[in-house]
Protein backbone atom coordinates (compact mmCIF):
# COMPACT_ATOMS: atom_id res chain seq x y z
CA UNK A 1 0.00 0.00 0.00
CA UNK A 2 1.08 3.45 -0.88
CA UNK A 3 -1.03 5.96 0.91
CA UNK A 4 -3.58 4.68 3.54
CA UNK A 5 -5.87 7.21 5.03
CA UNK A 6 -8.05 5.89 8.20
CA UNK A 7 -11.11 8.68 9.58
CA UNK A 8 -8.86 11.51 9.40
CA UNK A 9 -10.71 14.41 10.61
CA UNK A 10 -9.10 17.54 10.31
CA UNK A 11 -11.35 20.89 11.77
CA UNK A 12 -11.48 24.31 10.40
CA UNK A 13 -13.20 27.02 11.90
CA UNK A 14 -15.98 26.32 9.32
CA UNK A 15 -15.15 23.64 7.62
CA UNK A 16 -14.13 19.60 8.79
CA UNK A 17 -12.57 17.21 6.47
CA UNK A 18 -13.45 13.15 7.37
CA UNK A 19 -11.67 10.87 4.64
CA UNK A 20 -10.44 7.77 4.67
CA UNK A 21 -8.92 6.13 1.47
CA UNK A 22 -6.53 4.67 0.51
CA UNK A 23 -3.99 4.29 -2.80
CA UNK A 24 -2.67 0.94 -3.67
CA UNK A 25 0.77 -0.10 -5.45
CA UNK A 26 0.93 -0.10 -9.17
CA UNK A 27 -2.58 2.26 -8.69
CA UNK A 28 -3.47 5.43 -10.08
CA UNK A 29 -6.45 6.58 -7.54
CA UNK A 30 -8.39 9.98 -8.36
CA UNK A 31 -9.27 12.25 -5.97
CA UNK A 32 -12.12 14.40 -7.35
CA UNK A 33 -14.79 17.31 -6.24
CA UNK A 34 -15.28 21.01 -6.26
CA UNK A 35 -13.19 23.04 -5.23
CA UNK A 36 -12.99 23.64 -1.62
CA UNK A 37 -14.55 20.38 -1.08
CA UNK A 38 -10.99 19.30 0.78
CA UNK A 39 -8.61 17.88 -1.75
CA UNK A 40 -5.94 20.06 -1.18
CA UNK A 41 -6.31 19.64 2.55
CA UNK A 42 -6.01 15.96 1.92
CA UNK A 43 -3.02 15.98 0.44
CA UNK A 44 -1.62 18.12 2.62
CA UNK A 45 -2.35 15.55 5.67
CA UNK A 46 -0.74 13.08 4.14
CA UNK A 47 2.44 15.38 3.08
CA UNK A 48 2.78 16.03 7.33
CA UNK A 49 2.31 19.90 6.14
CA UNK A 50 -0.63 20.04 8.77
CA UNK A 51 -1.66 18.71 12.00
CA UNK A 52 -4.85 16.65 12.21
CA UNK A 53 -7.22 16.00 14.87
CA UNK A 54 -7.58 12.62 14.22
CA UNK A 55 -7.32 9.56 12.20
CA UNK A 56 -4.10 7.83 10.98
CA UNK A 57 -2.16 8.07 8.14
CA UNK A 58 0.51 6.16 6.38
CA UNK A 59 2.89 6.95 3.23
CA UNK A 60 4.78 4.19 2.55
CA UNK A 61 4.78 2.68 5.33
CA UNK A 62 5.30 5.71 7.73
CA UNK A 63 3.37 8.27 9.14
CA UNK A 64 4.12 11.44 7.73
CA UNK A 65 5.80 13.00 10.68
CA UNK A 66 8.50 10.58 10.35
CA UNK A 67 9.27 10.84 6.51
CA UNK A 68 13.11 10.93 6.38
CA UNK A 69 15.07 13.01 3.49
CA UNK A 70 15.32 9.70 1.92
CA UNK A 71 11.73 8.36 1.92
CA UNK A 72 10.83 12.28 0.42
CA UNK A 73 13.12 11.60 -2.30
CA UNK A 74 10.69 8.88 -3.11
CA UNK A 75 8.10 10.70 -4.14
CA UNK A 76 7.25 13.40 -6.55
CA UNK A 77 4.90 16.40 -5.30
CA UNK A 78 2.47 18.93 -7.21
CA UNK A 79 0.44 21.31 -5.01
CA UNK A 80 -2.31 23.17 -6.60
CA UNK A 81 -0.91 27.08 -5.47
CA UNK A 82 2.27 26.18 -4.69
CA UNK A 83 5.77 25.58 -6.54
CA UNK A 84 9.25 26.50 -6.81
CA UNK A 85 10.10 30.03 -5.72
CA UNK A 86 8.67 32.59 -8.38
CA UNK A 87 12.29 34.57 -7.96
CA UNK A 88 14.33 31.38 -9.43
CA UNK A 89 14.77 30.42 -12.59
CA UNK A 90 14.46 26.72 -14.27
CA UNK A 91 18.41 27.04 -14.14
CA UNK A 92 18.42 27.62 -10.85
CA UNK A 93 16.42 24.53 -9.62
CA UNK A 94 18.63 22.20 -11.63
CA UNK A 95 21.30 21.79 -9.20
CA UNK A 96 18.99 22.29 -6.57
CA UNK A 97 17.18 19.30 -7.56
CA UNK A 98 20.91 17.40 -8.47
CA UNK A 99 21.74 17.86 -4.95
CA UNK A 100 18.41 16.70 -3.31
CA UNK A 101 17.56 14.12 -5.38
CA UNK A 102 19.77 11.09 -5.66
CA UNK A 103 18.54 9.87 -9.24
CA UNK A 104 17.30 13.25 -10.62
CA UNK A 105 17.66 12.94 -14.63
CA UNK A 106 19.10 16.29 -15.64
CA UNK A 107 19.14 15.46 -19.35
CA UNK A 108 15.97 14.29 -19.23
CA UNK A 109 14.58 17.37 -17.37
CA UNK A 110 16.23 19.51 -19.67
CA UNK A 111 14.84 17.89 -23.00
CA UNK A 112 11.05 17.47 -21.34
CA UNK A 113 11.49 21.16 -20.72
CA UNK A 114 12.15 21.91 -24.21
CA UNK A 115 9.58 19.68 -25.49
CA UNK A 116 6.32 21.49 -23.00
CA UNK A 117 8.49 24.81 -24.06
CA UNK A 118 9.72 25.18 -20.30
CA UNK A 119 12.15 28.13 -20.62
CA UNK A 120 15.00 28.25 -18.68
CA UNK A 121 16.38 31.58 -18.26
CA UNK A 122 13.45 33.01 -16.70
CA UNK A 123 11.88 33.63 -13.78
CA UNK A 124 8.66 31.48 -12.41
CA UNK A 125 7.09 34.36 -11.38
CA UNK A 126 6.99 35.92 -14.78
CA UNK A 127 5.86 32.06 -16.35
CA UNK A 128 2.11 31.85 -17.43
CA UNK A 129 0.02 29.43 -15.41
CA UNK A 130 0.45 26.93 -17.88
CA UNK A 131 4.11 26.90 -17.94
CA UNK A 132 4.40 27.11 -14.45
CA UNK A 133 1.84 23.50 -14.33
CA UNK A 134 4.12 21.83 -16.73
CA UNK A 135 7.23 22.64 -14.63
CA UNK A 136 5.72 21.06 -11.51
CA UNK A 137 4.71 17.86 -13.30
CA UNK A 138 7.89 17.59 -14.73
CA UNK A 139 9.74 17.93 -11.51
CA UNK A 140 7.70 15.34 -9.67
CA UNK A 141 8.26 12.84 -12.77
CA UNK A 142 12.08 12.91 -13.16
CA UNK A 143 13.69 11.85 -10.03
CA UNK A 144 12.78 8.08 -10.41
CA UNK A 145 10.01 8.69 -7.30
CA UNK A 146 8.05 5.59 -6.36
CA UNK A 147 4.85 7.52 -5.58
CA UNK A 148 3.35 10.70 -7.47
CA UNK A 149 0.72 12.67 -5.08
CA UNK A 150 -0.62 15.59 -8.06
CA UNK A 151 -3.03 17.83 -6.65
CA UNK A 152 -4.61 19.89 -9.49
CA UNK A 153 -1.35 19.17 -11.91
CA UNK A 154 -3.59 20.15 -14.93
CA UNK A 155 -5.04 23.39 -13.94
CA UNK A 156 -4.30 26.22 -16.28
CA UNK A 157 -3.63 24.12 -19.27
CA UNK A 158 -4.88 24.06 -22.82
CA UNK A 159 -5.88 20.72 -24.08
CA UNK A 160 -2.58 19.82 -26.15
CA UNK A 161 -0.97 20.76 -23.19
CA UNK A 162 -2.80 18.13 -21.02
CA UNK A 163 -2.73 16.03 -23.09
CA UNK A 164 0.90 15.99 -23.23
CA UNK A 165 0.85 16.04 -19.50
CA UNK A 166 -1.47 12.76 -18.55
CA UNK A 167 0.75 11.07 -21.88
CA UNK A 168 4.37 11.33 -19.75
CA UNK A 169 1.97 10.12 -16.36
CA UNK A 170 0.91 7.06 -18.38
CA UNK A 171 4.81 6.91 -19.16
CA UNK A 172 5.88 7.20 -15.65
CA UNK A 173 3.69 4.21 -14.75
CA UNK A 174 4.90 2.06 -17.85
CA UNK A 175 8.35 2.35 -16.70
CA UNK A 176 7.64 0.06 -13.31
CA UNK A 177 5.01 -1.84 -12.26
CA UNK A 178 5.31 -0.93 -8.69
CA UNK A 179 4.73 2.82 -9.10
CA UNK A 180 1.38 4.33 -7.99
CA UNK A 181 -0.17 8.02 -8.57
CA UNK A 182 -2.74 10.14 -6.43
CA UNK A 183 -4.02 12.72 -8.58
CA UNK A 184 -6.83 15.41 -8.05
CA UNK A 185 -8.26 17.38 -10.22
CA UNK A 186 -12.03 19.01 -11.24
CA UNK A 187 -11.56 18.09 -14.97
CA UNK A 188 -12.87 14.76 -14.72
CA UNK A 189 -12.26 14.12 -18.16
CA UNK A 190 -8.64 13.95 -17.15
CA UNK A 191 -9.39 11.22 -14.74
CA UNK A 192 -11.98 9.01 -16.82
CA UNK A 193 -9.19 7.94 -19.07
CA UNK A 194 -6.10 7.39 -16.59
CA UNK A 195 -7.34 6.34 -13.62
CA UNK A 196 -8.03 2.76 -11.99
CA UNK A 197 -10.41 4.06 -9.06
CA UNK A 198 -11.75 7.14 -7.68
CA UNK A 199 -13.11 9.18 -4.91
CA UNK A 200 -15.71 11.62 -4.84
CA UNK A 201 -15.13 14.42 -2.25
CA UNK A 202 -17.78 16.68 -1.26
CA UNK A 203 -17.82 18.99 1.85
CA UNK A 204 -15.38 17.32 3.27
CA UNK A 205 -16.35 13.82 3.18
CA UNK A 206 -15.84 11.36 0.61
CA UNK A 207 -19.10 10.26 -1.01
CA UNK A 208 -18.04 7.79 -3.35
CA UNK A 209 -15.42 5.42 -4.43
CA UNK A 210 -15.41 3.14 -7.47
CA UNK A 211 -13.29 1.46 -10.01
CA UNK A 212 -13.24 3.47 -13.13
CA UNK A 213 -14.15 0.71 -15.23
CA UNK A 214 -17.01 0.15 -13.38
CA UNK A 215 -18.23 3.67 -13.31
CA UNK A 216 -17.79 3.98 -17.27
CA UNK A 217 -19.91 0.26 -17.49
CA UNK A 218 -22.22 0.07 -14.84
CA UNK A 219 -23.23 3.71 -13.91
CA UNK A 220 -26.08 4.89 -15.78
CA UNK A 221 -28.62 8.20 -16.17
CA UNK A 222 -32.01 6.72 -15.46
CA UNK A 223 -34.19 10.08 -17.21
CA UNK A 224 -37.93 9.50 -15.90
CA UNK A 225 -40.88 11.27 -16.26
CA UNK A 226 -43.33 11.49 -13.11
CA UNK A 227 -45.12 8.16 -13.61
CA UNK A 228 -42.17 6.27 -14.74
CA UNK A 229 -40.37 7.52 -11.84
CA UNK A 230 -43.09 6.41 -9.75
CA UNK A 231 -43.38 2.90 -10.37
CA UNK A 232 -39.33 2.81 -10.89
CA UNK A 233 -37.30 -0.25 -8.45
CA UNK A 234 -35.46 2.42 -6.05
CA UNK A 235 -33.17 -0.28 -4.96
CA UNK A 236 -30.55 0.10 -7.18
CA UNK A 237 -30.83 3.82 -7.57
CA UNK A 238 -28.05 6.12 -5.97
CA UNK A 239 -29.16 9.68 -6.48
CA UNK A 240 -32.12 11.85 -7.96
CA UNK A 241 -32.40 14.97 -9.35
CA UNK A 242 -35.96 16.84 -9.84
CA UNK A 243 -35.68 18.57 -13.61
CA UNK A 244 -38.55 20.16 -16.05
CA UNK A 245 -39.67 16.91 -17.61
CA UNK A 246 -39.41 14.26 -14.44
CA UNK A 247 -36.55 12.90 -12.39
CA UNK A 248 -32.74 12.30 -13.36
CA UNK A 249 -31.95 9.16 -11.55
CA UNK A 250 -27.88 8.03 -11.42
CA UNK A 251 -27.79 4.22 -11.11
CA UNK A 252 -24.91 2.22 -10.67
CA UNK A 253 -26.84 -1.08 -12.14
CA UNK A 254 -28.03 0.60 -15.65
CA UNK A 255 -28.53 -3.11 -17.31
CA UNK A 256 -30.88 -3.95 -14.54
CA UNK A 257 -33.00 -0.78 -15.68
CA UNK A 258 -32.38 -1.41 -19.36
CA UNK A 259 -33.63 -5.08 -19.20
CA UNK A 260 -36.64 -4.27 -16.64
CA UNK A 261 -37.73 -0.92 -17.73
CA UNK A 262 -36.89 -1.31 -21.75
CA UNK A 263 -39.88 2.27 -22.16
CA UNK A 264 -37.25 4.49 -19.89
CA UNK A 265 -34.15 6.16 -21.16
CA UNK A 266 -30.85 4.99 -19.54
CA UNK A 267 -28.05 6.87 -20.56
CA UNK A 268 -23.93 5.54 -19.99
CA UNK A 269 -22.65 7.17 -16.91
CA UNK A 270 -20.11 9.85 -17.48
CA UNK A 271 -17.62 10.74 -14.86
CA UNK A 272 -19.10 14.63 -14.96
CA UNK A 273 -22.67 13.00 -14.39
CA UNK A 274 -22.30 11.43 -11.55
CA UNK A 275 -20.43 14.34 -9.74
CA UNK A 276 -23.20 16.55 -10.86
CA UNK A 277 -25.91 13.58 -9.34
CA UNK A 278 -23.57 12.87 -6.03
CA UNK A 279 -23.17 16.63 -5.43
CA UNK A 280 -26.14 18.32 -6.34
CA UNK A 281 -28.87 15.70 -6.52
CA UNK A 282 -30.52 14.18 -3.53
CA UNK A 283 -28.55 10.98 -2.25
CA UNK A 284 -31.11 8.11 -1.22
CA UNK B 1 21.13 20.78 3.23
CA UNK B 2 23.25 20.96 0.14
CA UNK B 3 20.27 21.33 -1.85
CA UNK B 4 18.88 23.93 0.03
CA UNK B 5 21.86 26.00 0.35
CA UNK B 6 22.07 26.24 -3.48
CA UNK B 7 18.88 27.64 -3.59
CA UNK B 8 19.42 30.26 -1.10
CA UNK B 9 22.68 31.33 -2.94
CA UNK B 10 20.77 31.27 -6.34
CA UNK B 11 17.68 33.73 -5.07
CA UNK B 12 20.61 35.59 -2.68
CA UNK B 13 22.59 36.23 -6.24
CA UNK B 14 19.54 36.75 -7.94
CA UNK B 15 18.42 39.55 -6.09
CA UNK B 16 20.98 41.28 -4.15
CA UNK B 17 23.83 41.50 -6.61
CA UNK B 18 22.86 44.65 -7.13
CA UNK B 19 21.83 45.61 -3.10
CA UNK B 20 25.16 44.47 -2.15
CA UNK B 21 27.33 46.69 -5.26
CA UNK B 22 24.75 50.03 -4.06
CA UNK B 23 26.12 48.88 -0.59
CA UNK B 24 29.98 49.07 -1.32
CA UNK B 25 29.22 52.24 -3.46
CA UNK B 26 27.42 54.15 -0.51
CA UNK B 27 29.46 52.96 2.32
CA UNK B 28 32.75 54.01 -0.03
CA UNK B 29 31.50 56.88 -0.82
CA UNK B 30 29.57 58.08 2.45
CA UNK B 31 33.86 57.23 3.31
CA UNK B 32 35.25 59.65 1.00
CA UNK B 33 33.15 62.70 1.17
CA UNK B 34 32.08 62.44 4.35
CA UNK B 35 34.75 61.75 7.71
CA UNK B 36 33.19 58.52 8.86
CA UNK B 37 35.37 56.09 10.33
CA UNK B 38 36.42 52.99 7.75
CA UNK B 39 35.04 50.78 10.48
CA UNK B 40 31.86 52.20 10.06
CA UNK B 41 32.12 50.98 6.54
CA UNK B 42 32.35 47.56 7.43
CA UNK B 43 29.68 47.65 10.01
CA UNK B 44 27.45 49.01 7.55
CA UNK B 45 27.95 46.52 5.25
CA UNK B 46 28.15 43.49 7.43
CA UNK B 47 25.29 44.33 9.45
CA UNK B 48 22.86 45.22 6.38
CA UNK B 49 23.36 42.29 4.54
CA UNK B 50 23.03 39.84 7.07
CA UNK B 51 19.75 41.00 7.82
CA UNK B 52 18.85 40.11 3.83
CA UNK B 53 19.39 36.52 5.32
CA UNK B 54 15.85 36.42 7.58
CA UNK B 55 14.65 37.93 4.25
CA UNK B 56 15.55 34.72 1.92
CA UNK B 57 12.74 33.00 4.00
CA UNK B 58 10.17 35.82 2.27
CA UNK B 59 11.26 34.55 -1.00
CA UNK B 60 10.36 31.00 0.41
CA UNK B 61 7.35 32.26 1.01
CA UNK B 62 6.33 34.19 -1.70
CA UNK B 63 3.45 32.85 -3.88
CA UNK B 64 2.77 30.20 -0.77
CA UNK B 65 6.35 28.14 -1.80
CA UNK B 66 6.62 27.33 1.32
CA UNK B 67 4.34 24.27 1.32
CA UNK B 68 6.13 23.04 -2.26
CA UNK B 69 9.71 23.54 -0.30
CA UNK B 70 8.39 21.23 2.47
CA UNK B 71 7.59 18.27 0.02
CA UNK B 72 10.99 18.03 -0.85
CA UNK B 73 13.50 15.91 0.66
CA UNK B 74 14.11 17.79 3.58
CA UNK B 75 12.84 18.07 7.04
CA UNK B 76 11.99 21.08 9.27
CA UNK B 77 15.24 20.70 11.47
CA UNK B 78 17.24 20.69 8.60
CA UNK B 79 15.50 23.98 7.13
CA UNK B 80 15.64 25.85 10.04
CA UNK B 81 19.66 24.14 10.63
CA UNK B 82 20.43 25.72 6.65
CA UNK B 83 19.26 29.25 7.36
CA UNK B 84 21.20 29.61 10.34
CA UNK B 85 24.32 28.16 8.21
CA UNK B 86 23.37 30.04 5.62
CA UNK B 87 22.90 33.19 7.71
CA UNK B 88 26.64 32.34 9.22
CA UNK B 89 28.28 32.26 5.96
CA UNK B 90 26.59 35.33 4.35
CA UNK B 91 27.51 37.60 7.06
CA UNK B 92 31.30 36.50 7.01
CA UNK B 93 31.47 36.64 3.48
CA UNK B 94 29.60 40.06 4.37
CA UNK B 95 31.93 41.06 6.43
CA UNK B 96 34.97 40.23 4.17
CA UNK B 97 33.98 42.42 1.44
CA UNK B 98 32.83 44.94 4.47
CA UNK B 99 36.81 44.65 5.05
CA UNK B 100 38.32 45.06 1.47
CA UNK B 101 35.94 48.32 1.18
CA UNK B 102 36.93 49.61 4.69
CA UNK B 103 40.84 48.85 3.90
CA UNK B 104 40.85 50.09 0.56
CA UNK B 105 39.40 53.66 2.43
CA UNK B 106 42.21 53.12 5.11
CA UNK B 107 44.97 53.16 2.91
CA UNK B 108 43.22 55.61 0.86
CA UNK B 109 42.90 57.96 4.37
CA UNK B 110 47.08 57.15 4.89
CA UNK B 111 45.56 56.01 8.31
CA UNK B 112 48.03 55.10 10.85
CA UNK B 113 46.46 51.92 12.41
CA UNK B 114 47.66 48.44 13.30
CA UNK B 115 46.83 45.43 11.26
CA UNK B 116 45.71 43.39 14.45
CA UNK B 117 43.68 46.31 16.10
CA UNK B 118 42.23 47.05 12.55
CA UNK B 119 40.85 43.17 12.25
CA UNK B 120 39.62 42.80 15.81
CA UNK B 121 37.90 46.11 16.56
CA UNK B 122 35.93 45.13 13.14
CA UNK B 123 35.36 41.18 14.46
CA UNK B 124 32.96 43.28 16.86
CA UNK B 125 30.56 43.75 13.46
CA UNK B 126 29.86 40.14 12.79
CA UNK B 127 29.08 39.51 16.41
CA UNK B 128 26.57 42.47 16.14
CA UNK B 129 25.36 41.41 12.93
CA UNK B 130 25.13 37.84 14.62
CA UNK B 131 22.67 39.46 17.53
CA UNK B 132 20.90 41.10 15.06
CA UNK B 133 20.21 37.53 12.98
CA UNK B 134 19.37 35.53 16.04
CA UNK B 135 16.43 38.32 16.67
CA UNK B 136 15.39 38.57 13.02
CA UNK B 137 15.39 35.19 12.48
CA UNK B 138 12.66 32.99 14.39
CA UNK B 139 10.18 36.20 14.45
CA UNK B 140 10.45 35.86 10.31
CA UNK B 141 9.66 32.35 10.85
CA UNK B 142 7.20 32.72 13.35
CA UNK B 143 5.02 35.28 11.21
CA UNK B 144 4.67 36.55 7.75
CA UNK B 145 6.70 39.13 6.06
CA UNK B 146 4.52 41.93 7.32
CA UNK B 147 3.80 41.24 10.82
CA UNK B 148 7.78 40.38 10.90
CA UNK B 149 8.29 43.81 9.90
CA UNK B 150 6.52 45.44 12.86
CA UNK B 151 7.57 42.44 15.03
CA UNK B 152 11.12 43.35 14.50
CA UNK B 153 10.74 46.94 14.70
CA UNK B 154 9.12 46.46 18.41
CA UNK B 155 12.04 44.25 19.40
CA UNK B 156 14.90 46.26 18.41
CA UNK B 157 12.90 49.27 20.23
CA UNK B 158 12.52 47.45 22.99
CA UNK B 159 16.53 46.16 23.52
CA UNK B 160 17.35 50.06 22.59
CA UNK B 161 14.71 50.85 25.53
CA UNK B 162 16.23 48.35 27.51
CA UNK B 163 19.79 50.08 27.14
CA UNK B 164 18.50 53.41 27.27
CA UNK B 165 17.04 52.20 30.50
CA UNK B 166 20.33 50.65 31.95
CA UNK B 167 22.28 53.63 30.74
CA UNK B 168 19.76 55.82 33.28
CA UNK B 169 20.19 53.15 35.75
CA UNK B 170 23.34 52.99 36.23
CA UNK B 171 23.65 56.14 37.80
CA UNK B 172 21.91 54.96 40.85
CA UNK B 173 23.95 52.18 41.52
CA UNK B 174 26.69 52.09 44.15
CA UNK B 175 30.23 53.48 42.89
CA UNK B 176 32.07 50.70 44.43
CA UNK B 177 29.70 48.43 41.74
CA UNK B 178 30.12 50.65 38.70
CA UNK B 179 33.74 51.13 39.86
CA UNK B 180 34.37 47.25 40.19
CA UNK B 181 32.61 46.65 36.68
CA UNK B 182 34.61 49.39 35.03
CA UNK B 183 37.90 47.49 36.53
CA UNK B 184 36.61 44.31 35.08
CA UNK B 185 36.25 45.80 31.24
CA UNK B 186 39.68 47.34 31.66
CA UNK B 187 40.90 44.14 33.33
CA UNK B 188 39.77 42.30 30.25
CA UNK B 189 41.80 44.21 27.38
CA UNK B 190 40.24 44.90 23.76
CA UNK B 191 40.80 41.06 22.75
CA UNK B 192 38.91 40.72 26.21
CA UNK B 193 36.18 42.27 25.09
CA UNK B 194 36.02 40.91 21.36
CA UNK B 195 36.09 37.49 22.96
CA UNK B 196 33.39 38.11 25.43
CA UNK B 197 31.19 39.86 22.31
CA UNK B 198 31.64 36.54 20.69
CA UNK B 199 30.32 34.61 23.55
CA UNK B 200 27.47 36.33 23.54
CA UNK B 201 26.75 36.41 20.19
CA UNK B 202 27.08 32.98 19.76
CA UNK B 203 24.94 32.20 22.76
CA UNK B 204 22.08 34.64 21.18
CA UNK B 205 22.48 32.73 17.91
CA UNK B 206 21.63 29.42 20.17
CA UNK B 207 18.59 30.56 21.99
CA UNK B 208 17.15 31.62 18.41
CA UNK B 209 18.11 28.75 16.74
CA UNK B 210 16.70 26.50 19.57
CA UNK B 211 14.17 28.65 19.36
CA UNK B 212 13.14 28.85 15.68
CA UNK B 213 13.49 25.07 15.40
CA UNK B 214 10.60 24.75 17.85
CA UNK B 215 8.93 27.32 15.96
CA UNK B 216 9.27 25.68 12.76
CA UNK B 217 8.36 21.82 14.52
CA UNK B 218 4.82 23.33 14.93
CA UNK B 219 4.45 25.26 11.96
CA UNK B 220 1.02 24.49 9.83
CA UNK B 221 1.41 25.48 5.87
Amino acid sequence: MMLEINGLVKKYKDFILNCTMKVERGCITGLVGENGAGKSTTFKAALGLISYDSGDITLMGKEPSELKEEDKSRIGVTLAESGFSGYLKVKDIIPVMSAMYPEFDRSRFESLCRKFGVPQDKYIKEFSTGMKAKLKVLVAVTHSADFLLLDEPTTGLDVMAREGILNLLREYMEEDENRSILISSHISTDLEGLCDDLYLIHEGQIILHEEMDTLLNEYGLIKADDVQYGKLDKEHILSVRRTTYGYDCLTDQRQYYRENYPDIVVENGSLDEVITMMTGGKRL
Amino acid sequence: MKGLLIKDIRLMRGQSTILLALLILVAVFTGVVSDVSPSFVVAYITIYLSIFVASTISYDEYDHGYLFLMTLPITRNKYVNEKYIFGILISIFAWCVGMVAGTALLIARDADMAAGEWIGSNLMHICIAWVFMSITMPLRLKFDSEKARYANIIVIGVILAAAFGASKLIEYVPEHITESAGKFFAALGDNGIVALSAVIAVAALLISYICSRRIMAKKEF
